[in-house]
């Protein structure tokens, strides 16, 4: 019984107490906030797909502390920080969630099944039906990805950095993840966290937004029917499309032809009619990919990530940038409310941020809320895809360009 | 700032080229679409001059029975006259087209 402690027959306390205070500490603050995400999730005030298994995984991670046979602390579960090919083959057989981090997570084939998953419930109709508005209104909500990288760069970050952070204006979670594993890769974890962290966000805070920026009587406007009779597309029409514009953009940005195979398979396999297919990527494959995402987030948030500095800075850009893409987004909803002379309402602006299909839903629930003769989800779903479409363009210009840039 | 206002342009010209892509491949594959539909139209023509006078006139009775009109007044209205057109919103009406 030589040796034997308390803080050797118990690890989890233990370390508490014999770990650096600002470590113990961002451990206490980690654990609360990981019971706190827990807690909004299942109030649904945050998406609760990811945000209930990725609370478990930070407070577990922030409990399940041990020391290491070499004397430091360490976890069970994964070391994201590891490149050399031997160590990683021996932390395969130890950490449980090392496979799963080192072959799915961080070579992005995470990001894109869920990129399938997102493609096989969307319906590009609504797409077809008003391409160029949809398009307008979805580069207006890019502002923020675009206006983040000069005030990333001031404050301190690379270009590399300031565009991985930036993509967060996008709203689109796996494309985060990809952009920052192509470019910042030292960073990719906090980015990845921060992005989602503030995209279970958009729905609890986007609608404070609009009301802040767009009058009542302009949130209740109804859209009056167009002279020209809206046209609905048949499925082998909109196979077509897809297969049509999953080759061009393809051929335009080779570096994020594996999101847009990915997104474009899943249209094409909701408009071929593989019901099998269809089924497997919209439940196991979707559901699977965002479970693992959500826990290998939770686990990925150990109390060195929150003592980094730069996490403050990623915390404060990450925020920005969403508020300016919708800031954005409500611009664009007033060009078109303008330019249709009225016949528009501009709350389907903030759909043009991303967030499938959250932003579209948040969009109608406002509407709704002020008229509930106003049904504006088709032009809100038509805007949200084109937000997907323009999000992986300026990744694909960000990912080929950047790195000349130097 | 200037990178970025010259990536803004780019991010503009190419997303707006892929809407113009789409509103042009979309005409595109439509008129294929109807150009490949024909002999369908064709076979539903044929099918229904198979139809027996009595199961016409069954049919007629039953649409005037549940809507409270003829189905050739509902239909032809004013335009009786315009058989070509009538004869196929009866058709369409009798044999939807699959999707």
């Amino acid at each position: 019984m030589d040796g034997l402690s308390f803080s050797a027959l118990f690890p989890g306390l233990g370390t508490f107490f014999t770990s650096p205070l600002v470590i113990s500490f961002a451990r206490v603050i980690l654990i609360a906030l990981g019971l706190t995400v827990i807690y909004l999730g299942r109030k649904n005030i945050l998406e609760p797909l990811v945000m209930i298994p990725m609370g478990l995984g930070m407070i577990a991670i922030n409990t399940g502390m041990l020391y290491m046979p070499d004397g430091s602390v360490g976890n069970l579960f994964l070391d994201p920080m590891l490149s050399d090919t031997d160590e990683l083959m021996n932390m395969m057989q130890i950490d449980f969630l090392q496979p799963i981090y080192t072959l799915t997570f961080s070579n992005g084939l995470i990001a894109c099944f869920i990129f399938m998953g997102i493609g096989a419930l969307l319906d590009i109709g609504y797409l077809l039906q008003r391409p160029y508005t949809s398009m307008f209104l979805a580069l207006c909500g890019e502002l923020g990805t675009f206006l983040t990288v000069p005030i990333a760069k001031a404050m301190g970050l690379t270009l590399n950095e300031s565009a991985s952070i930036a993509m967060v204006g996008g709203a689109d979670g796996p494309m985060v993840l990809f952009t920052s594993l192509s470019l910042a890769k030292n960073l990719f974890v906090p980015i990845t966290v921060v992005a989602y962290l503030y995209l279970g966000l958009t729905y609890g805070g986007y609608p404070y937004l609009v009301k802040l920026l767009i009058p009542k009587r302009l949130r209740a406007i109804k859209i009056q029917k167009e002279k020209k009779k809206v046209k609905s597309y048949s499925a082998a029409t909109k196979m077509a499309l897809a297969v049509v514009m999953c080759l061009v953009l393809c051929l335009l940005f080779p570096v994020a032809a594996p999101l847009f195979f990915s997104l474009f398979l899943g249209i094409v396999i909701r408009e071929s009619g593989l019901k099998h297919f269809h089924d497997f990527i919209t439940t196991t494959l979707l559901y699977g990919s965002t479970f693992l995402l959500g826990t290998l987030l939770g686990v990925l948030c150990d109390a060195k990530l929150l003592t980094d500095p730069i996490v403050f800075k990623l915390l404060v850009l990450g925020i920005l940038a969403l508020l300016i893409s919708g800031i954005g987004g409500i611009i664009g909803g007033y060009i078109l409310y303008f330019v249709k002379k009225g016949n528009y309402n501009p709350v389907i602006g903030i759909a043009a941020v991303s967030c499938v299909p959250t932003t579209a839903k948040v969009a109608q629930k406002i509407v709704t809320k002020e008229n509930p003769q106003s049904v504006i989800l088709s032009e809100a779903i038509g805007a949200n895809i084109s937000g997907v479409i323009t999000t992986a363009i300026i990744a694909g210009i960000y990912i080929t360009l950047i790195p000349h840039l130097k | 700032m200037g990178i970025i206002a010259i990536m803004m342009v780019i991010s503009f010209a190419v997303a707006m080229g892929v809407a113009f892509i789409i509103k042009q491949a979309t005409v595109m594959v439509e008129r294929l679409t109807l150009a490949s539909s024909k002999p369908d139209e064709i076979r539903r023509v044929k099918k229904i001059h198979k139809l027996s006078k009595h199961s016409r006139k069954v049919k007629g009775e039953e649409y005037a029975r549940r809507y409270g009109i003829e189905l050739i007044d509902h239909y032809y209205g004013d335009n009786k006259l315009d058989s070509g057109e009538s004869q196929r919103e009866l058709l369409n009406h009798f044999y939807p087209k699959s999707r």
